[in-house]
C-alpha cells in the first residue's frame, strides 16, 4: 500500500534577492518584489526543465557527471542558443563577498596579461584514445591479471593485513555470532577465546609465486646490483595484490633494521623509505 | 439517490451544470433523473446549447453589455423569470446539496456554497454561479470538475474507501492512486489553482509509489498553466488514457462505492481520463502489479497485445557449401554427402514445411543475395561447425576491448557480425573504426591512381586497395555533435551513425568517406540499426518517433509514431519484419515494418530503456533500463515472463549468445553477467489460456539464472558482442575515477 510517507518532494525557487541582484547587475535599479517572485518562479521551473533535458543527454552519453556540454545541448534543443565559456577547473569557481547589507557569489573573472599567455609553454597534447584488449574471463573464471581488479576488494585486504586478529573466516564468523546469541554473561569470555583462538589461525598462506616473488623482492633490496633494485621497489610501490605479503614484509624489515642498526646501512634504510611510502598508498585498484 | 427525492429545481440544476463535455459514462447517475423532466425553457433544443445561453447572458451582463442582453434573450426566447429561476433552482439545490456531505450530487453547480451547509441564495452565490458558467468554463475541453479546495477532500476520501477494502482488493484499487492524483493535480494547474495545485501536491505526493518519484520531480515543478503547454509529454498524457489493468471483483466493488457516495468527481475523472481493462480472474497481488506498472501511461490494454506477431525466423537460402575445404575434411572422416547434410541443418531451418509462426519470404521486400554475400554466409557456415556450445557449465570466455584515454568521451560502440571490425562514436562528433584482426583497414585508392592499375588481373580487387595508408584505425570526419548511435551493415560494407545534430550518416567502409546524411529528426537521433538483411534501418530520436529508412531513400519509408517520450533504443527483429522501439516513457514498443501499426506494447520498467535484444530464434525480447533490471518478454503472446535482478546501475548492452542459451549484460556498474536464458524460458509456461488475464505469475529466480558475475577495473561496459563461434566481446572506456 502507498502509505508510507516518502521523502517529501517540495518545490524550491531561487530566492527573490538573487532576482534583485541580477537585475541590478543589468541596470534594473529596483525591482519590486512581486516581479521579483514571478520572476524567480519562472527562471526555477525553466532551470528544472533545461536539467531533466541535459538528463537525457547525460544518460546517453554513458556517463554518471552532469557536464556543461549536456547544459548547452539541452539549450539546443529548446532553440536557445548556448551559453559560451564555461569550462572550468575547480568544481564552484565563485567568490564570496559581502557588503552592503547583501551576500554575493560572483564569477571572478581575473585580468590576464597577453604577454603571458602567449609565452606560457604549451600544454602536453592529450593522448589520442586507444584500444586495448584483454581477458576478463576465461571460462567462466576471471584471471588474475593486472588489467582485472583484484579478486578481494579493497577494504577486505587492508583488513586482513593490517589487523589480523579481527580477520574473519567464514566459518568462525558465524560460531561468534551462535555463541553470543547464546548467554549473554559468559560472552566476554567467550569472545577473549575466539580471539586466541583466532590468532594461530590466521595465517596467511603464500602460494608457491608469492612466495617466489617474496624471495625475489628481499635479494634485490639488499643485493648490489642497483638497477634490480630500482625494479624492485618499483614492483612493490605499484603491484597490486601484494596485501597477503605485507606482514612478512614488516617482520624483514623489522629483522633487518634492529641487525643492521649498528652500521650505516644506507640500502636498508632505502629499502624502508620505499617500503613506506608504500605502505601508505592507498592499495592499487 | 438524493436525486430523485427532490423536485423539479434540483433536476434543473442538474442539467443546467452538466457541461458539454461529459461523456457518455457519466450519465448513468444522471440520466435517470433527467430522463422524465420537462424543460422549463421553451423552444430550447438541448440542454446543452441552454447552458451555453446562459453562460453567454451572464458574460453580457458582467460587461454590461446591456442592449446585447435584452436582444439575445429575446431571440434565444430565454425570460427573466428563466435566469432567476434557473439560478434559484440551483440555490434551493445547492441549500439541499449542501446540507448532505461534500461529496453530493449537485456539488458541481457551485461548490463554495456546498462547502456550507446552509444556504439561501445569496448575491455572492449568484455571483459564483456566474463565474462557474463563465463562458471559457463552458466550453473549455478540460471543464472543472468541482471545487479545487475539495479535491483534497475526495481525495482522502478515496483513500479511506481503499484503506477499507479487503487485503486482495487493496493492492489492485491502490493502482488508481497515482492515475488520479496526477490528473487532479494537472487539472488544478491548467485551471490557474496555484496555490490549490501546491497544496494538494504537498498533501498526496508522498504518499506514491516510489517509482514514479522521476515523474513526481517534475509535476512538483510545474504550477503554471503556461508551463504545462510547453511539456509536450505532459499534454500526451493528459489527453492518452491512463489504463488500468482490474479484476471484474475489485471493479465491481469500486463501482458501487462511488456511485453509491455520488462521489461523481472521483467518478468522472476516471471516466475521462482512465481506461480500466476489466479481466476475468484473481485479484492480482501486489508484486504482480509493481512488475507490471511503472510506465508513464498505465500499462497495456490486452487487445493492444493481441495481434498476430509472426515472430519466426524466415528461411536460410538454400546454399551449397563447397567441399574442397581442407579443414572442414579433416574434420569429419565420413562421407562427404553426410557433412553436406549436417551443415545445412545446423544453420538453416530443419523443416521444409512454412513455420507458421514465420513471416512470408516476400512479406517485406529484402534485397537479393549478391554473390559476395553467398561467400559470407559460407564463412558464416563454417564458422557456425567450429561454435562452442554453452550452458551452464560451459561459460563463454570474455575478451574486454577497453578504450583507453577516451576522457569520458566514448559514447557509442558496435562490431560487425564477423568481429573483424570495431567502430567507436565519440563526444567529439568523431568516428573511429579499429581493425581488430591483424589486417589492416585499407581504403580504396583515388580515381587517377585506379586508371593506371590492369583491371584484367585475377586480384585486381586487392589491387585497387591502398596499400599506402593502410592502418589499423581510420576516423570519420562528418558529424556536428556527439555520436550516439552505430550500426554495421551486415556486408561490412556501411557503417550508420546517429548523432545529436539530427542526421544519420551512412560512411563506406571501402572509401571511409560520408556517402549519405538522412536528415528528417530535426533533434537528436539516439539510437540506429541496421536490419539484419541490410538495406533497411531504423533510428529513433528526441522527437519521440523512430523512422524506417532504406539506404536510397532520402525520406524515411515509415515514421513509427506512438511513443509519449523520446524513443531511446530501436532494434529489427531477426525476421526484419518487425522493429522493437524503447523508449523513456518506460515502455517498449513492437512496430509491424509493412505497415507500421504498433502491434505489442510491454511496459514494466521503471526507468529509461536503454538495451534491447531480440533472442535468436525471434521469440523472445530482453531489455534492460536505468533502473537495473533486465525484464524478458514472450513476442508471441504479449507477457512478461522474467525479470533478472542484480545490476545496480543502467544496463546499455545486451545479448544473446549465437543459440540463445546465455544472455549477456553489460552495465554502468562496471561488470558483465552472465544469465542462463533457456531456464529462464522454460520455467515460465505460457499458453493462450493464461494469456487471456494478460500477465502470468513470475517466479523470483534471479539468483538461479545468474551464471556469472565479471567486475571490469572502472570501466563500465558499453556493448556485448558474440562471434560466431560464441567468444564473448565487451568493449567499454576507462574511465580514471
Amino acid at each position: 500500500m502507498a502509505e508510507e510517507r516518502r521523502q517529501k518532494l517540495c518545490s524550491v525557487i531561487l530566492p527573490t534577492e538573487s532576482m534583485k541582484a541580477m537585475a541590478e547587475s543589468v541596470g534594473v535599479g529596483s525591482l519590486q518584489e512581486d516581479s521579483c517572485l514571478a520572476l524567480s518562479e519562472e527562471v526555477s521551473y525553466r532551470i528544472k526543465e533545461i536539467a531533466q533535458d541535459a538528463l537525457k543527454f547525460m544518460h546517453h552519453g554513458k556517463r554518471r557527471k552532469l557536464t556543461t556540454g549536456d547544459i548547452d545541448h539541452a539549450l539546443k534543443i529548446k532553440n536557445v542558443e548556448p551559453l559560451y565559456g564555461f569550462q572550468s577547473q575547480e568544481f564552484i569557481p565563485f567568490r564570496f563577498a559581502s557588503g552592503g547589507g547583501r551576500e554575493l557569489h560572483f564569477y571572478e573573472e581575473k585580468e590576464v596579461d597577453l604577454s603571458d599567455i602567449i609565452n606560457t609553454p604549451l600544454p602536453r597534447v592529450p593522448l589520442d584514445v586507444t584500444l586495448k584488449a584483454h581477458w576478463l574471463s576465461i571460462d567462466g573464471v576471471q584471471p588474475a591479471i593486472p588489467e582485472n581488479p583484484p579478486p578481494v576488494p579493497k577494504e577486505q585486504q587492508k583488513t586482513d593485513s593490517t589487523e589480523p586478529l579481527k580477520a574473519v573466516k567464514p566459518g568462525q564468523e558465524e560460531e561468534g555470532s551462535i555463541q553470543t546469541k547464546g548467554q549473554g554473561a559468559s560472552s566476554a569470555e567467550v569472545k577473549g577465546k575466539e580471539k586466541m583462538r583466532m590468532k594461530p589461525r590466521s595465517t596467511h598462506e603464500l602460494s608457491v609465486e608469492q612466495q617466489l616473488y617474496y624471495k625475489e623482492i628481499t635479494e634485490a633490496c639488499v643485493g648490489s646490483c642497483e638497477a634490480k633494485r630500482a625494479e624492485a621497489l618499483q614492483s612493490i610501490a605499484t603491484d597490486p595484490g601484494l596485501y597477503q605479503m605485507l606482514p612478512r614484509f614488516s617482520t624483514f624489515i623489522s629483522e633487518g633494521v634492529s641487525t643492521f642498526m649498528n652500521y650505516i646501512y644506507l640500502l636498508m634504510l632505502l629499502f624502508l623509505l620505499a617500503s613506506v611510502t608504500w605502505l601508505l598508498q592507498p592499495v592499487r585498484v | 439517490m438524493a436525486a430523485v427525492q427532490d423536485g423539479q429545481m434540483e433536476l434543473d440544476a442538474e442539467k443546467e451544470t452538466k457541461p458539454e463535455v461529459l461523456s457518455d459514462g457519466t450519465s448513468n447517475l444522471s440520466g435517470s433523473t433527467a430522463s422524465g423532466t420537462p424543460l422549463t425553457a421553451g423552444g430550447d433544443p438541448t440542454q446543452e446549447d441552454q447552458q451555453t445561453l446562459i453562460a453567454v447572458l451572464q458574460f453580457l451582463k458582467r460587461n454590461k453589455l446591456s442592449d446585447s442582453v435584452e436582444i439575445l434573450r429575446r431571440e434565444a426566447g430565454l425570460g427573466d423569470q428563466e435566469d432567476s429561476q434557473t439560478l434559484e433552482g440551483s440555490g434551493g439545490g445547492k441549500g439541499d446539496g449542501g446540507g448532505g456531505d461534500a461529496n453530493s450530487l449537485l456539488s458541481r453547480v457551485s461548490i463554495p456554497s456546498a462547502a456550507a451547509p446552509q444556504n439561501t441564495p445569496t448575491p455572492a452565490t449568484i455571483k459564483r454561479a456566474d463565474e462557474q458558467l463563465d463562458v471559457s468554463v463552458v466550453l473549455s475541453a478540460y471543464s472543472q470538475q468541482g471545487d479545487p479546495s475539495l479535491y483534497q477532500v475526495y481525495y482522502t476520501g478515496l483513500k479511506n474507501f481503499i484503506e477499507s477494502v479487503l487485503d486482495c482488493h487493496r493492492a489492485e484499487l491502490s493502482q488508481l492512486f497515482y492515475p488520479l492524483f496526477v490528473h487532479m493535480y494537472l487539472e488544478l494547474v491548467y485551471n490557474n489553482h496555484e496555490s490549490k495545485a501546491k497544496a494538494f501536491f504537498e498533501k498526496f505526493g508522498g504518499d506514491q509509489e516510489c517509482y514514479y518519484q522521476d515523474d513526481l520531480r517534475i509535476l512538483c515543478g510545474l504550477t503554471k498553466k503556461e508551463h504545462l503547454k510547453g511539456n509536450e509529454a505532459l499534454l500526451d498524457f493528459r489527453t492518452s488514457r491512463f489504463v488500468l489493468r482490474i479484476s471484474r471483483d475489485s471493479y465491481q466493488l469500486l463501482k458501487r462505492h462511488l456511485q453509491e457516495r455520488h462521489n461523481n468527481q472521483i467518478w468522472n475523472i476516471i471516466q475521462e481520463h482512465l481506461y480500466i481493462d476489466i479481466f476475468d480472474g484473481m485479484p492480482r497481488s501486489k508484486s504482480q502489479i509493481d512488475s507490471l506498472s511503472g510506465s508513464f501511461a498505465g500499462e497495456a490494454r490486452r487487445e493492444v497485445n493481441k495481434v498476430k506477431v509472426f515472430h519466426g525466423l524466415l528461411k536460410e537460402p538454400e546454399i551449397e557449401v563447397p567441399l574442397d575445404d581442407e579443414d572442414d575434411e579433416a574434420e569429419n572422416e565420413e562421407g562427404k554427402p553426410k557433412k553436406k547434410k549436417t551443415k545445412k541443418d545446423s544453420v538453416g531451418s530443419k523443416s521444409k514445411k512454412q513455420d507458421p509462426n514465420a513471416p512470408q519470404q516476400n512479406r517485406i521486400p529484402l534485397p537479393e543475395l549478391k554473390d559476395s554475400d553467398k561467400l559470407d554466409k559460407v564463412m558464416y557456415m563454417k564458422e557456425c561447425t567450429k561454435r562452442i556450445r554453452l550452458n551452464p557449465e560451459n561459460l563463454p570466455s570474455i575478451c574486454f576491448y577497453s578504450f583507453l584515454n577516451a576522457y569520458q568521451g566514448l559514447t557509442a560502440v558496435d562490431f560487425t557480425d564477423d568481429s573483424s571490425l570495431l567502430a567507436g562514436g565519440f563526444a567529439d562528433s568523431t568516428v573511429r573504426v579499429w581493425s581488430v584482426t591483424p589486417k589492416k583497414l585499407r581504403k580504396v585508392k583515388s580515381a587517377t591512381e585506379l586508371n593506371l592499375i590492369d583491371k584484367e588481373s585475377d586480384d585486381v580487387l586487392e589491387r585497387i586497395m591502398d596499400e599506402k595508408t593502410a592502418s589499423e584505425l581510420k576516423i570519420l570526419y562528418g558529424h556536428g555533435g556527439p555520436v550516439y548511435g552505430l550500426s554495421f551493415s551486415p556486408d561490412r560494407n556501411y557503417l550508420l551513425s546517429s548523432s545529436e545534430d539530427g542526421t544519420v550518416r551512412l560512411w563506406s567502409l571501402q572509401t571511409f568517406t560520408c556517402l549519405v546524411g538522412y536528415k528528417g529528426h530535426n533533434y537528436p537521433v539516439w539510437d540506429t540499426h541496421f536490419s539484419p538483411f541490410g538495406y533497411y534501418f531504423v533510428s529513433g530520436g528526441h522527437d519521440r518517433v523512430a523512422r524506417l529508412w532504406a539506404t536510397d531513400h532520402y525520406q524515411p519509408l515509415r515514421i513509427f509514431a506512438g511513443h509519449l517520450a523520446d524513443v531511446t533504443c530501436t532494434r529489427f527483429h531477426p525476421n526484419s519484419n518487425y522493429v522493437a522501439t524503447g523508449s523513456t516513457d518506460r515502455t517498449i514498443r513492437l512496430w509491424d515494418v509493412l505497415n507500421g501499426n504498433c502491434v505489442r506494447i510491454f511496459t514494466g520498467h521503471k526507468g529509461p530503456i536503454h538495451s534491447l535484444a531480440f533472442s535468436p530464434n525471434g521469440k523472445f525480447l530482453a531489455s534492460g533500463s536505468t533502473d537495473g533490471r533486465v525484464l524478458l518478454w514472450d513476442i508471441g503472446h504479449g507477457l512478461m515472463i522474467g525479470e533478472l535482478k542484480g545490476h545496480t546501475d543502467t544496463i546499455y548492452a545486451l545479448k544473446f549468445s549465437r543459440d540463445g542459451e546465455i544472455l549477456a549484460s553489460g552495465s554502468m556498474d562496471n561488470t558483465v553477467r552472465l544469465w542462463d536464458s533457456i531456464k529462464a524460458f522454460d520455467d515460465v509456461e505460457t499458453d493462450d489460456f493464461t494469456a487471456a488475464t494478460g500477465h502470468v505469475p513470475l517466479p523470483d529466480n534471479s539468483q538461479e539464472l545468474l551464471l556469472g558475475t565479471y567486475h571490469s577495473k572502472s570501466t563500465p561496459v558499453t556493448h556485448l558482442h558474440f562471434t560466431r563461434r560464441n567468444l564473448l566481446l565487451a568493449a567499454g572506456a576507462y574511465t580514471s575515477q
